[in-house]
């Protein structure tokens, strides 16, 4: 007899992709905030204690956050166009199943750019990396904003517990 | 961390800037991967060239580009798409390493983001048949 049912196993793979999509937005966003928008003199307050982290030290963190995620959610992509996209094609929920494949699209080419995402965040003194470093990072988190609700809009379709 | 903290770890970072950019050979490597990764990517989706297809609902591989059977579920070709990008990436890059600073310099990075944006409306024509379905 299995420790766990197959739906449940698949429930808590999906679970674990949100959970890990969760720490990567949250992650890419803070550094996004604090490249766009630096801290030049200290100050007091919750928005200026959010732009004012120390963004080199999330590089690592979003690049492995972002290839977990990306492997987990490449396992459960198998599930999805065989149990999910097929149901809304027959409901007719083209749009839905558009913007799905959208956000496979941009994950992949987002994971393409973290060998440089990474190189030009561990050389975050280097003037010369400034603007692409600046620009890539909020490029990336819009991606991953993107990728997150089109995941989250699906789910609500048809996902957990359908 | 508060900030006065923060402004005072930054404060050295600030005044260490390096003008020259140190390009190491997973520099060079990664630059290249990045931009041939996703021209790859696009050509492949808009061609039709996965590596390999998978039939998910067999759990079937196939060499390149196989439509899906009749009885047997879907085709995905996008992982194929994608193991075609980390390998030509991964050759290309490769290849960079080789080449001077001198010429990885005249590489514009702004690339590693124009090509990710410009990406995004390429993409979107792609799935035009869904979205105007």
């Amino acid at each position: 007899m299995p420790f766990i049912t197959i739906n449940t196993f698949w429930t808590i793979l999906l679970v674990i992709h949100g959970l890990a999509a969760i720490a990567l937005i949250g992650a890419l966003t803070h550094q996004a905030v604090a490249v766009a928008l630096p801290v030049r003199v200290p100050a007091d307050g919750f928005i200026t204690r959010y732009r004012a982290v120390h963004s080199a030290g999330y590089a690592t963190a979003v690049c492995v956050l972002w290839v977990f995620t990306f492997i987990v959610g490449a396992w459960i992509y198998t599930k999805y166009r065989v149990y999910i996209r097929i149901p809304l094609e027959e409901l007719g929920y083209w749009k839905t199943v558009a913007f799905f494949d959208l956000k496979e699209h941009m994950v992949s080419l987002g994971l393409g750019m973290l060998p440089i995402y990474w190189y030009l965040w561990k050389n975050a003194r280097v003037a010369e990396f400034d603007s692409a470093r600046k620009w890539l990072t909020i490029v990336l988190c819009v991606i991953c904003w993107q990728v997150f609700l089109t995941g989250h809009i699906l789910n609500n379709a048809r996902g957990f517990g359908t | 961390m508060t900030a006065t903290t923060t402004a005072q770890v930054q404060a050295p970072q600030a005044q260490a800037h390096q003008a020259a950019a140190p390009w190491t050979a997973f520099g060079k490597f990664a630059l290249v991967f990045g931009i041939a990764f996703i021209v790859t990517y696009v050509v492949s989706d808009f061609m039709g060239w996965p590596l390999f297809t998978y039939h998910p609902a067999t759990g079937r591989l196939a060499w390149g580009y196989e439509a899906a059977r009749r009885g047997q579920g879907p085709a995905m070709y996008w992982y194929g798409w994608t193991v075609n990008c980390l390998i030509v990436g991964a050759i290309a890059g490769a290849l960079a390493t080789m080449l001077p600073d001198s010429v990885a310099r005249r590489i514009p990075l702004a690339l590693t983001w124009i090509l990710l944006v410009a990406a995004f409306p390429l993409m979107v024509y792609s799935l035009l048949p869904l979205l105007t379905r």
